[in-house]
């Protein structure tokens, strides 16, 4: 079954299809999430809460995008309301130490599986939030320029914008710090 | 970090806690909405019609039992979400929102026909979130209300007042679904929202008081249309 599935067989009654859910997308939420809070404890309480509007909004996914786009959308907009509550860190603040669990650790490696993801993901802090959050969309989470633009409220145009921005911006970077790009 | 189980377990208590939250905020803007009639200091955007308004705002005791409806059978408690689901009205929220939607639309040719100036105007959340949080775009967007006649009335005597207006999100050329009702209230800010996120929202308006929003001036035609919309029902309400 897809999360869509089971996501029709939770509202019809079935607890185990949201724990299903669960499975699928909670790392991949939690990571998303720190990008902005940058502390993984308040990723996770904010990724519990996209979650949670799943059960207490059932009407708000209407089955006509995949869940985990409405997931993703749900989570950027809350870590940005937590950002600006907090109104102390700017969105993918690299200046903001973080601290990482060993389990956190574990699925981050999971999810950056080689050297050049983990250091695209290092260097998104350093480029403006809307190119860092495209590029983590398309690149991390795999998602089409449709789904990304879903995500962030936006066109596919602008995502594309966005991507060809981002990888401008992180090359400029990356050979600044003395990174050679491989024949 | 927590474990899986340990997560799930957090991802009830927030649906808890989210859903115990969306009942006082539901239960407040009842209140507010009953003091503004009393008053008869209630602001609308005309197109919508206050009909409108007491609909959106009975619909989300609906939404109150669908919560707990989900909540209770998904915690295992059947004969609570059989007290839930009996609780629940026929009438869906999302029908609601239809209806509110496509009223809306007869609304505006209604208002042709009065020849009133109202506009509809457009705004999307991230833009609410910024009118709400930032001075300088709250009074962009007070300018923008002013300029778009929306009726604010303040009570002779009284500080306390009520502006209600609702948005349609507008993507290129084409409204979308995204229908919001704005009700503000002395400096509490309720956002409902239809479409995407069936969520009620407040905000602290610190930045707004009776003054400034009372300042936008308003055509006696356009009070006048919208005095119209008051209903019996409403009033004893």
């Amino acid at each position: 079954m897809n999360a869509e599935e089971y996501y029709k067989s939770f509202l019809n009654g079935d607890k185990a299809a949201f724990s299903a859910i669960i499975d699928m997308y909670r790392e991949c939420l939690i990571f998303f999430i720190n990008g902005y809070v940058r502390n993984e404890d308040t990723a996770e309480e904010i990724a519990a809460e996209c979650f949670a509007e799943l059960i207490v909004h059932p009407k708000g996914f209407k089955f006509n995008s995949s869940l985990k786009t409405y997931l993703f959308s749900i989570a950027r907009n809350k870590a940005a309301d937590h950002i600006k509550k907090c109104s102390r860190l700017t969105l993918y603040d690299s200046a903001v130490k973080i601290e990482k669990s060993s389990e956190y650790i574990e699925f981050e490696n999971d999810i950056l599986k080689d050297e050049q993801a983990r250091l695209l993901r290092n260097a998104l802090p350093k480029i403006k939030e809307q190119y860092a959050t495209a590029l983590h969309l398309v690149y991390f989470e795999e998602m089409t320029y449709k789904e990304a633009a879903a995500v962030m409220n936006k066109t596919s145009k602008q995502i594309d914008n966005y991507v060809a921005r981002g990888k401008a911006a992180l090359k400029k970077i990356l050979e600044e710090e003395g990174f050679v790009y491989a024949e | 970090m927590r474990n899986k189980f340990e997560f799930e377990e957090l991802v009830y208590e927030k649906a808890s806690v989210i859903s115990n939250h969306e009942h006082h905020v539901i239960k407040m803007g009842r209140i507010t909405a009953t003091a503004a009639a009393a008053v008869l200091v209630v602001t609308t955007i005309g197109i919508f019609g206050f009909g409108n308004v007491k609909g959106s705002l009975n619909s989300d005791s609906s939404i109150a039992n669908e919560q707990n409806y989900y909540i209770q059978k998904s915690a295992g408690n059947d004969a609570a979400a059989a007290a839930a689901d009996d609780a629940m009205p026929d009438e869906s929220f999302e029908d609601n929102a239809d209806a509110f939607s496509e009223e809306a639309d007869g609304q505006s040719s209604k208002e042709a026909d009065a020849g009133v100036t109202a506009e509809i105007i457009y705004y999307g959340s991230d833009n609410f979130v910024s009118v709400i949080d930032d001075n300088s775009q709250a009074e962009e967007f007070l300018e923008e209300l002013a300029s778009m006649e929306i009726l604010t009335e303040k009570s002779p005597g009284n500080e306390d007042y009520i502006s209600c207006f609702t948005v349609r999100e507008k993507d290129g050329e084409n409204y979308t679904d995204q229908v919001k009702l704005y009700l503000i209230y002395n400096d509490v800010v309720l956002v409902k929202e239809y479409g995407l996120y069936d969520d009620w929202d407040i905000k602290k308006a610190e930045n707004y008081t009776a003054d400034n929003i009372c300042s936008i001036e308003l055509s006696d035609d356009f009070i006048s249309m919208i005095r119209t919309y008051f209903t019996d029902d409403f009033m004893e309400e």
